[in-house]
């Protein structure tokens, strides 16, 4: 039986523990809402308002028109008019700008001329998707412009033309998420990272203390089987992950309003199975580890940064090299994440996410049973 | 000072006698950081494109020819309809599609306005805004293409004396010119790991020693509370620049990435960033009872303040509050000292308000963190 | 009569060190069996391996009737073990530890609630139930640890120097509290470097550097010496071994 007497006495126990120790329960259940606040408020990955600074020579109409065309967007502010290039430079070098502007003197008078002008954009390329994203609405902003003038240019000559003159214009729709929120994207994710680095953190330390305290001795000569005591162990801690993963679902619905399209006990079930991950992974750094200092960095490095960075949480796992993405083919959190995300944002159901499901579940029952097979009933 | 001395010569034949603690200082930070820097990168490569074309025109396969050639997407076969699209998104088949209306190629020769759908699978909207903005590139320097046609088809048809004026866009980018996220992460990476392993073995050591009650040897010691502190710390400090030393190089080693500036500037500025780490992880000794409460508290402060200092997502970008919040976080002056001096080349001459700001926090976390174990340890 | 441990030959290295070397010995059904020896005699390492918890290098034994080499599971269904830490949880009450302890030896509600009570008795905890464990004084640990390791009433126990680091008015009551469990027909496995406590015991075996180098009755072993105390019996075997 897996449920039996012993193994409810050390899910008492370890509960005690939890419940004694009140200040780590509170951070466990803070963390998240931590991380809701941080993601949901203090980060967006749409980029937008970047500080401009443009660099005039010509102070004219049509250089300031063409500012214009660039702030119009609502995509660059215009955050200083700086008197010489070097002065650009250096509100770039300082990071007070991030994007510079220099137009040639005579601006205007080639334009009356109908000759072509260069003009030069600068772009701190440091954090390259924002550069990206920067190159893209500058050359869109100034191809308007020059639409524009050539049209205005074309009408002074007494040709009468349309304002659109041969140009591809293109629609842009997502799917899923039309509002294109982050936050829609970021909130799901929160829950694998949360639950993976809360239950590496709560429970690396369980055995591995026992051990240092000497209680694990008394553990080991009473008739409780590893078995026992690994599940034992879990209980506890799969609560304290299932709340975590309780508060995130019902803020990331009710406060910020991220859809759950799916089915909610497609949810449940994984979030279950992958609480056992986590607990697995923890439980083995905790038996395998030879003091506590030595299994707080396995657990940091095992499975803290990997939730973290390697799930595809922030980062696209498919432009990793494909070493890492081999790695990260044998993370539970991958698998979860893409449920999460099927499940919140596209209405999946258990069969298309059928693949994910399977290979979660088949993880944590090998995690578990590796625990609990190199948890030792010797010592020495 | 004699005293103090002692007391640094014990920490150090601790700490360095158990040998998996010299695994931990120093393999630990490295294999951290190999993990980051390969696996973060914020570049976006090989988006999965559909295309459903019901133009199927020169026109609609050379715009696709060129998102492909671009690097950016791979080409990920066609849809049809409604309902084949929708299955591409769930199956992860596909990013993003171009539909093509009936038409597009006849607007465009006769130079009219041609509209192009990009639909893509927004529940991963990073990955979408990117999507979007190559391809909005692409698109872009078609039109210029275009225009540049239209312009000498109208002069051709009106005769040749009409000059009309167009501008080009010559953009330069500085820093990181073949934009590798690379460049960017892996600086940060190191500020992040310095940070993880620093607060984390503070904590968790002075921790340690009042788990198992040694600290109280130290208390009845005829040493004064000022030289218990000092004693604690240099070992961390030291230990720390080693971190530094050893991290910086292997960076820049394993991962080829130029450092521009000067490399005792960043040893200094590192130096100014430890005093602010030490100084958290002795104020988290002075409020943990146990291991894992140090660690939790560590977790707490650093995985948050990491997010909000600018480790991945400009702090520019961020609410005022959070921002200003940020002026208190050491973080946010590290990453971007370390950025300037690996990216741009800058000194002390740029850097040093951000310089200044690590050491007025430093010291008075530091002295907040010492008065309060000094408070403790009598 | 049948014996409850029995030690053939059992020998424990660790790399090159030995620190068990080839003893063989028995113990009666209901006899207090010391093992006497200065630290790092090899007196926890041998309980360690009749317990189940470390493997022998060679040579035999058995507990119960069941052998040390591959039956230690069920070894640890008859036995009670109390190791020299007093291992209780701190942050646990005193309730909470013995309902715990009750609990991984597969004792019912029932059953537990019952051998609570005897043990809070014989403990002298009535009263401090709801008290944490870790700020309870040397002599209540040491006597709660006793209980929680007899919960599930053993028919042997092991005690690895149960009386260390406790005041000598406790370790009197412990003693008394091990002859009672004696005189109700449970064998107890001793180890202590305590002298004085020697003549609590029915029989001791002394061991030095992983040798057994002195058994019998306290009597036998002074009459047999000429020695007045058995220390001076102790100094003596050590001196000539040197």
């Amino acid at each position: 039986m897996l449920i039996n007497r012993k193994v409810i006495a050390i899910a008492k126990k370890e509960a005690l523990h939890v419940v004694r120790d009140i200040r780590s329960l509170i951070i466990a259940l803070i963390l998240p809402l931590v991380f809701l606040f941080i993601f949901a408020y203090a980060i967006t990955l749409d980029i937008d308002h970047v500080k401009l600074a443009v660099f005039d020579q010509d102070r004219t109409q049509a250089s300031r028109e063409l500012i214009n065309a660039m702030t119009a967007s609502g995509y660059f502010d215009l955050a200083a008019l700086p008197g010489s290039g070097k002065e650009l430079e250096l509100g770039l070098d300082m990071g007070s700008i991030k994007a510079g502007l220099i137009i040639p003197p005579g601006f205007s008078r080639h334009i009356a001329r109908g000759e072509t002008n260069s003009v030069q954009l600068l772009v701190d390329g440091t954090e390259s998707n924002s550069a990206n994203i920067t190159l893209n609405y500058a050359s869109a902003a100034i191809a308007s412009y020059t639409g524009n003038i050539v049209i205005a240019a074309m009408n002074r000559k007494g040709m009468s033309l349309k304002r659109d003159i041969g140009f591809i214009e293109a629609g842009q729709m997502a799917v899923y998420n039309p509002s294109m929120r982050s936050r829609n994207f970021i909130i799901p994710g929160i829950i694998a990272v949360i639950m993976s680095i809360i239950l590496a953190i709560l429970t690396s330390l369980t055995i591995v203390k026992e051990r240092e305290q000497g209680t694990l001795e008394q553990l080991l000569v009473t008739p409780a089987t590893p078995r026992d005591i690994i599940i034992g162990k879990m209980i506890p801690y799969w609560v304290i992950g299932m709340a975590d993963m309780l508060m995130i679902v019902l803020a990331g619905t009710l406060i910020f309003g991220v859809p759950l399209k799916g089915d909610i006990f497609l949810l449940f079930f994984t979030s279950g199975v992958f609480a056992f991950c986590g607990l697995g992974i923890g439980l083995l750094i905790s038996s395998s580890a030879a003091n506590q200092q030595l299994a707080i960095q396995l657990s940091v490095i095992l499975s803290v940064l990997p939730g973290f960075i390697l799930s595809g949480f922030l980062f696209p796992i498919k432009s990793m090299p494909k070493v890492i993405q081999a790695v990260a083919l044998i993370l539970p959190a991958k698998y979860f994440l893409i449920i999460l995300r099927g499940v919140f944002l596209r209405g999946s159901g258990w069969i298309a996410l059928a693949f994910e499901t399977i290979t979660l579940f088949g993880m944590g029952v090998l995690l578990v049973v590796i625990a609990a097979k190199r948890f030792k009933r010797k010592i020495g | 000072m004699r005293r103090i001395i002692e007391l640094v010569r014990k920490e150090f034949i601790q700490t360095l006698r158990d040998k998996r603690m010299i695994g931990l200082i120093f393999v630990a930070p490295l294999l951290q950081l190999i993990m980051l820097g390969y696996a973060v990168t914020t570049d976006v490569k090989h988006i999965a494109l559909c295309v459903w074309d019901n133009d199927r025109s020169r026109e609609s396969r050379e715009l696709v020819s060129k998102a492909v050639v671009s690097g950016y997407f791979d080409d990920s076969g066609t849809v049809g309809s409604d309902e084949e699209m929708e299955r591409a998104f769930k199956s992860g088949r596909s990013d993003l599609v171009i539909y093509f209306p009936p038409e597009y190629s006849k607007r465009i020769k006769r130079g009219e306005k041609a509209k192009v759908e990009l639909i893509a699978d927004g529940s991963d909207s990073n990955l979408t805004n990117i999507a979007f903005g190559y391809m909005g590139q692409i698109i872009n320097l078609e039109n210029n293409k275009l225009q540049i046609e239209n312009v000498a088809r109208l002069k051709a048809a009106k005769g040749a004396e009409i000059k009309v004026p167009l501008i080009e866009l010559k953009p330069r980018v500085l820093y990181n010119p073949e934009m590798k996220s690379a460049n960017y992460m892996i600086p940060g990476e190191i500020g992040l790991i310095l940070t993880l392993i620093t607060i984390l073995l503070t904590s968790m050591s002075i921790t340690k020693e009042k788990e198992s009650g040694t600290i109280e040897q130290l208390i009845v010691s005829p040493l004064r509370s000022s030289e218990v502190i000092i004693g604690k710390t240099i070992p961390f400090a030291v230990i720390g620049m080693l971190i530094v030393l050893f991290i910086i190089t292997g960076g820049i080693f394993v991962f080829n990435i130029t450092l521009k500036g000067n490399i005792f500037t960043l040893f200094f500025a590192s130096f100014l960033f430890l005093l602010n780490t030490l100084g958290i992880g002795l104020f988290i000794s002075t409020i943990s009872k146990t291991q894992q409460q140090a660690m939790l508290s560590s977790i707490i402060f650093i995985l948050p303040s990491i997010m909000i200092s600018g480790f991945a997502f400009p702090v520019s970008n961020m609410p005022i509050e959070i921002q200003w919040l940020s002026y208190l976080l050491p973080l946010r002056y590290f990453f971007i000292i370390i950025r300037g001096i690996f990216l741009k080349g800058a000194g002390f001459a740029i850097l040093w308000p951000e310089m200044l700001a690590l050491f007025l926090l430093g010291t008075t976390v530091f002295i907040l963190a010492a008065l309060r174990f000094r408070k403790k340890l009598s | 009569m049948q014996m409850s441990v029995q030690v053939n030959n059992l020998v424990k290295t660790f790399g090159s060190f030995t620190a068990v070397d080839d003893i063989t010995f028995s113990v009666e059904k209901g006899e207090i069996f010391g093992f006497i020896g200065p630290n790092g005699a090899g007196k926890s390492t041998t309980i360690r391996m009749l317990c189940g918890i470390l493997d022998q290098t060679s040579g035999a034994g058995t507990v119960e009737g069941f052998s040390i080499k591959d039956e230690s599971e069920k070894i640890k269904s008859v036995i009670g073990y109390m190791s020299q830490k007093f291992s209780l949880y701190d942050d646990l009450t005193v309730e909470e530890n013995i309902n715990f302890y009750g609990g991984i030896h597969g004792l019912s509600r029932a059953e537990t609630k019952k051998r609570k009570d005897w043990i809070l008795e014989m403990a002298g905890l009535r009263g401090k139930e709801k008290n944490i464990t870790g700020a309870l004084s040397g002599g209540w640990r040491q006597r709660l640890s006793l209980g929680c390791a007899i919960i599930h009433a053993p028919k042997v126990v092991f005690l690895d120097e149960p009386t260390a680091g406790v005041d000598p008015i406790s370790r009197r009551e412990f003693w008394s509290l091990i002859r009672g469990l004696a005189d109700s027909g449970t064998t107890i496995f001793v180890t202590t470097h305590y002298m004085d406590e020697v003549e609590f015991c029915d029989r001791i075996a002394m061991i030095y550097k992983g040798k057994i180098v002195a058994m019998g009755t306290p009597l036998e072993l002074k009459t047999a010496n000429k020695v007045v105390n058995l220390e001076m019996l102790f100094v003596n075997l050590i001196r000539s071994m040197e």
